[in-house]
């Protein structure tokens, strides 16, 4: 009797269970093409109607923010300012506190990220897909016009010297993925993933509590991760050489500049993650890594931190901030080729 | 006793029977998760469902796009790649096969997009890629 009384129970608890799972969240998904790439929203609801709503008011978001700050474009007002033809142009508040915001990692990290870098960006064919070398006088002769500090931002008002051109590229997927966020929490969602073209956005946890796994890509594999982190609530920000590049004569040349040589960077770090809470700073600051190396990053982590860094380097390396040790695990697959190592 | 026994075993049979089928009912939609759908979409658009796990035999269709260009896309059990392009980067090409919703293949000059959709139920090893 006994006995059947406890199968009894245990048989009401396992069909208990059975039952919450069946109420559980469901995945909802949605994709828009926006700032030259693809985004892939998932986010985790009970309620089908207002996971799509909020689904929607994401990518209407993201496509408007697109238009406001891409360099061409005729709503841009960034293209506009970089048109020339006005001595100042007054931005919305929103793209001026973006600008305002990115210089102040421009002065944070002496001028290794440069909205004003665009020009040279430029004249390596990067943003046309036409790529070729500058000579050293032609980079020089561009180099007089990049220099973070004589962007004149008051109020929303900016000025730019004769020739200078911007880009947000570096910042604006960062701030998109935070007010992407923002609204889906207004809208009640609990629990999404965000993944603005390898630029991820985490919205609490998994929906079971667990943190998200968030793959790090394998700088010399596209369809592989070396590692994975787990994470809830955060930016994952990576800056890889990979993602754009052109060769010449047995050399990789990639699209993330150094301000200080007009060349493509060359600290030895292949990829760079930044995590954080900020998506705008990580996004800033992934760029930033990178052009720094690993001794400089770290230096620069340990004198403002809040945020965490994963660093790659071509002499496989992988160099990780002390509260990454027990959230980052490098694929067995990769044990051979890399080394984890936390640096302080 | 043999009243109340009764009555235990009745709700013994009762809760045995709902049990099973909530348990046939997991098993099934964990089912439903393996292989996983592919979908295309062009232009943001859904034009192509495929149950990858229902596939026998390789082929291969072609995806036109409506503004100029093609994508030849390699339909396998289980996964899908883009084996020929038109676009001049063949990025989509050097995606590879994919096999899970880790990440999507993307042509941008084609507008095209090939996805696997994340199961309910299924544990993916990434649930995101930073790159």
């Amino acid at each position: 009797m006994r006995a059947l009384k406890l199968i009894s129970l245990l048989l009401c608890c396992a069909l208990l269970c059975a039952c919450g799972s069946a109420a559980a969240p469901q995945p909802y998904e949605s994709y828009v093409y926006a700032m030259d790439t693809v985004m892939t929203l998932r986010v985790w609801s009970a309620d089908a109607a207002g996971a799509q709503s909020a689904l929607s008011a994401v990518s209407g978001m993201l496509s408007a923010l697109d238009e406001q700050l891409a360099v061409t474009g005729e709503k841009s007002e960034i293209a506009a300012l970089n048109a020339g033809g006005h001595r100042s142009v007054t931005l919305s508040a929103e793209s001026a506190e973006i600008l305002s915001r990115m210089l102040a990692v421009s002065r944070d990290t002496g001028g290794v990220l440069d909205p004003s870098i665009y020009p040279v960006v430029r004249a390596w064919g990067f943003t046309t897909d036409s790529y070729r070398i500058p000579d050293e006088a032609e980079l020089r002769e561009i180099l007089k016009k990049v220099d973070y500090t004589k962007i004149a931002l008051e109020g929303n008002t900016v000025t730019l010297e004769p020739g200078m051109q911007i880009d947000l590229g570096s910042v604006v997927k960062g701030y998109a993925g935070d007010r992407a966020a923002a609204l889906l929490r207004e809208a009640g969602v609990a629990s999404a993933v965000l993944n603005l073209g390898g630029n991820v956005r985490l919205v609490g946890s998994r929906p079971d509590g667990a943190p998200f796994r968030v793959g790090v890509q394998d700088p010399l594999d596209e369809s592989s991760y070396l590692g994975i982190v787990a994470a809830a609530d955060k930016s994952v920000v990576t800056s890889g050489g990979y993602n754009r590049y052109f060769e010449q004569d047995g050399r990789t040349y990639w699209h993330i500049i150094d301000p200080r040589t007009g060349c493509p960077a060359d600290s030895g770090v292949i990829s760079a993650t930044v995590i954080g809470d900020d998506g705008l700073r990580c996004d800033a600051l992934s760029t930033a890594c990178f052009i720094l190396g690993v001794e400089d990053a770290f230096a620069y982590w340990r004198e403002k931190g809040g945020f965490d860094l994963i660093l790659i380097t071509a002499d496989g390396h992988i160099y990780i901030t002390p509260d990454l040790a027990d959230s980052f695990r490098l694929e067995d697959a990769y044990a051979d080729d890399y080394t984890v190592e936390v640096h302080e | 006793m043999m009243k109340y026994l009764r009555s235990t075993r009745f709700w013994l049979g009762a809760f045995s029977v709902l049990l099973l089928l909530s348990a046939a009912s997991i098993v099934f939609m964990h089912r439903r998760a393996d292989g996983g759908t592919a979908v295309i979409l062009q232009n943001n658009r859904e034009i192509r469902r495929i149950d990858l796990s229902a596939v026998q035999e390789p082929y291969t269709l072609r995806v036109d796009n409506p503004e100029g260009g093609y994508n030849i896309v390699l339909v396998e059990k289980g996964r899908i790649s883009v084996t020929e392009a038109s676009c001049p980067d063949k990025i989509c090409i050097h995606q590879g096969r994919i096999s899970d919703s880790t990440k999507p293949i993307v042509c941008l000059p084609n507008r095209l997009m090939i996805l696997i959709e994340a199961a309910s139920g299924s544990a993916p090893d990434a649930d995101a890629l930073t790159s």
